[in-house]
């Protein structure tokens, strides 16, 4: 009790110390500065984000929730750190870290919407959400997820702006006041009854809803079949489920979403595996089959590298069990030259290009014999040289003819490399290259001729 | 005293000679004390002679200053705010319409009070705690 307004006024001082440097954003309940602490000869400490939250209705008692539990050595990997939290009037005033990264929203806008996106950036966003809910007795739900409301850094993916976030209370009848942003808040948010953590699961499904098609969800998709070319077919019933009118419909937590949608991931990748066709548009989940049934990961995951664009791995059917969609194997889509051919061992393709290549050895040993040991007459009247620039001129568009013949696929991947050359274009150089040194020939058996 | 409608008060003031005028005519944004006191008593469904006995004042004194005859001290609003549960808003309002100095956070008495008041403290405890601080009590 003592302690309380001791700390309270050691606290009006540090606020005489911080300086704005300049305001974020300003709401009629809140104020948001970036602020830097000045010390006593003028060195500055900082950057922190500091919000000024009106003390009505209980707003932003969440973070004082949160800065109680990590001055107790909690330590949580997906919330701010929070620097400082007192009361000023009738402000309460919350100062902490500057999280340097994008928002969801802008990521989703400078990276295009698809299911890659969603699966390197769902999960640490449900493991962000859990944290809030299993961290807390009671659970803490946050009732404003949204893409601006997440940001995506070198550590990972951070939720900010609790600013609405209560926990549950047991009995209510409602909330008393209403908030929220009406895309992706649930229906019961808005007065129809006391919002729980399965509102928290409304809000993360239209959030997969707008990572998949970077359009602003519409309480009219709600528990609809979502039944849209950019959502994959595997993921339309975790969506269908997660935003149900009714709470009691949805998944009870949000844990047995993130399994939903890790058990969707694994089910896609396993249907593309299978598919032997000859033109799979593979659609995500290139992903060995050794990874099926696996346990979801567990929240300790490895930092997802949001950013980076590894190849996926060779190994197939390796012992270690890899988690799917920790986000530590990124789908990258598969080189385009095997539209061409098929993903599976074929017998063809090697024939065609053992065909192919004898054809094209045939013509150049022709070609040389004439070059070298000219029988005809015909043949006999040109100098060395020039019947070496007529046998290279024409093997050059026999290869022109010959190499669209060949299966490239095949062939890429028996050199190593990714794909080869276009034929059309290759085709065009070469018919080219060959009637240009055909015409430098002529051209200069003209002047040889002409002696 | 009722407040005038904002519509009525706009046409007033686009007609009136000078803003000035208007401002002392109609008395935008002063209130009266014993005018908003009955108000506040009102919307708090309390009664005055609790009020009076709450803050520590003289009975008569009270009345007085319920009625208009006398004025109050900054102090003595302070005790009536405690008296009245008000919020730091309604205390900040009441004690410019008593014509004093609203609670200031940068002056340590005044931080203190403000933290008595949104914590709900009775007049007895703030005047402790201000004890303990080494600042000037309220009662």
């Amino acid at each position: 009790m003592e302690d309380d307004i001791t700390a309270y006024l050691d606290a009006l001082r540090r606020d005489e110390c911080y300086r704005v440097e300049r305001v974020l954003k300003e709401a009629p309940h809140e104020v948001t500065e970036v602020v830097w602490f000045s010390g006593a000869n003028d060195a500055q400490l900082g950057p922190f984000v500091r919000k000024r939250i009106r003390r009505d209705a209980s707003l932003g008692s969440a973070y004082v929730k949160l800065r109680e539990a990590q001055r107790a050595g909690r330590r949580f990997r997906h919330l701010p750190r929070i620097e400082d939290c007192y009361e000023r009037d009738d402000e309460l005033v919350v100062v902490m870290e500057f999280v340097r990264g994008e928002t969801l929203h802008e990521a989703v806008y400078r990276r295009d919407p698809s299911p890659q996106l969603a699966r390197e950036v769902f999960p640490p966003l449900c493991d962000a959400v859990i944290e809030l809910h299993e961290g807390f007795d009671p659970p803490l739900i946050h009732r404003d997820l949204k893409p601006t409301n997440a940001i995506l850094s070198d550590a990972g993916l951070t939720l900010i702006d609790f600013g609405i976030a209560r926990e549950y209370r047991e009995g209510a009848e409602g909330d008393t006041t209403t908030f929220g942003t009406r895309a992706y808040a649930p229906p019961e948010q808005f007065g129809y009854g006391q919002t729980d953590v399965r509102s928290d699961v409304y809000a993360l499904g239209m959030m997969l809803y707008y990572l998949l098609t970077e359009e602003v969800p519409s309480p009219r998709l709600a528990g609809g079949a979502f039944d849209l070319p950019a959502v994959p077919p595997s993921l339309r019933p975790v969506l269908a489920r997660a935003t149900a009118f009714d709470p009691a419909a949805r998944y009870p937590s949000v844990r047995a979403l993130r399994e939903a949608f890790d058990a969707a991931c694994v089910s896609a990748d396993a249907a593309a595996h299978t598919r032997v066709a000859a033109n799979p548009p593979v659609p995500w989940g290139a992903v060995p089959p050794a990874t099926t049934s696996q346990a979801p990961a567990p929240i300790a995951n490895p930092p997802v590298p949001w950013d980076m664009a590894r190849p996926a791995p060779q190994q197939l059917g390796s012992a270690q069990p890899t988690p799917v969609s920790s986000g530590a194997l990124p789908w990258t889509p598969p080189p385009p030259s095997s539209r061409a051919g098929a993903v599976a061992h074929t017998a063809g393709g090697i024939v065609r290009n053992v065909a192919v290549i004898a054809v094209w050895v045939l013509f150049l040993i022709a070609t040389v014999g004439i070059v070298i040991d000219p029988g005809e007459e015909s043949m006999a009247a040109y100098p060395p040289h020039l019947r070496w620039m007529g046998g290279v001129s024409v093997q050059l568009i026999i290869t022109a003819c010959a190499y669209p013949l060949l299966d490239r696929a095949r062939l890429a991947r028996r050199l190593g490399r990714p794909s080869l050359p276009n034929p059309v274009t290759t085709a065009i150089v070469l018919v080219v290259a060959g009637f240009v040194v055909f015409g430098v020939m002529m051209a200069l058996n003209g002047d040889f001729s002409a002696r | 005293m009722e407040e005038p409608l904002t519509e009525d008060l706009l046409a007033e003031l686009l007609a009136a000679p000078s803003p000035d005028r208007f401002i002392k005519d109609n008395r935008v944004g002063e209130r009266d004390l014993p005018g908003y006191l009955q108000q506040l008593l009102d919307e708090k469904g309390l009664r005055r002679a609790d009020v009076v006995r709450a803050a520590g004042l003289n009975e008569t004194f009270g009345y007085q200053i319920f009625t208009g005859a006398r004025g109050a001290s900054r102090d003595k609003l302070l005790a009536l705010c405690f008296a009245l549960g008000l919020t730091l808003t309604e205390a900040n309002r009441l004690l410019k319409a008593g014509g004093s100095n609203e609670l200031y956070c940068k002056s340590r008495r005044d931080a203190i009070i403000i933290f008595a008041l949104t914590h709900g403290y009775p007049l007895q405890r703030a005047d402790e705690e201000l004890y303990r601080f080494g600042e000037e009590t309220i009662g």
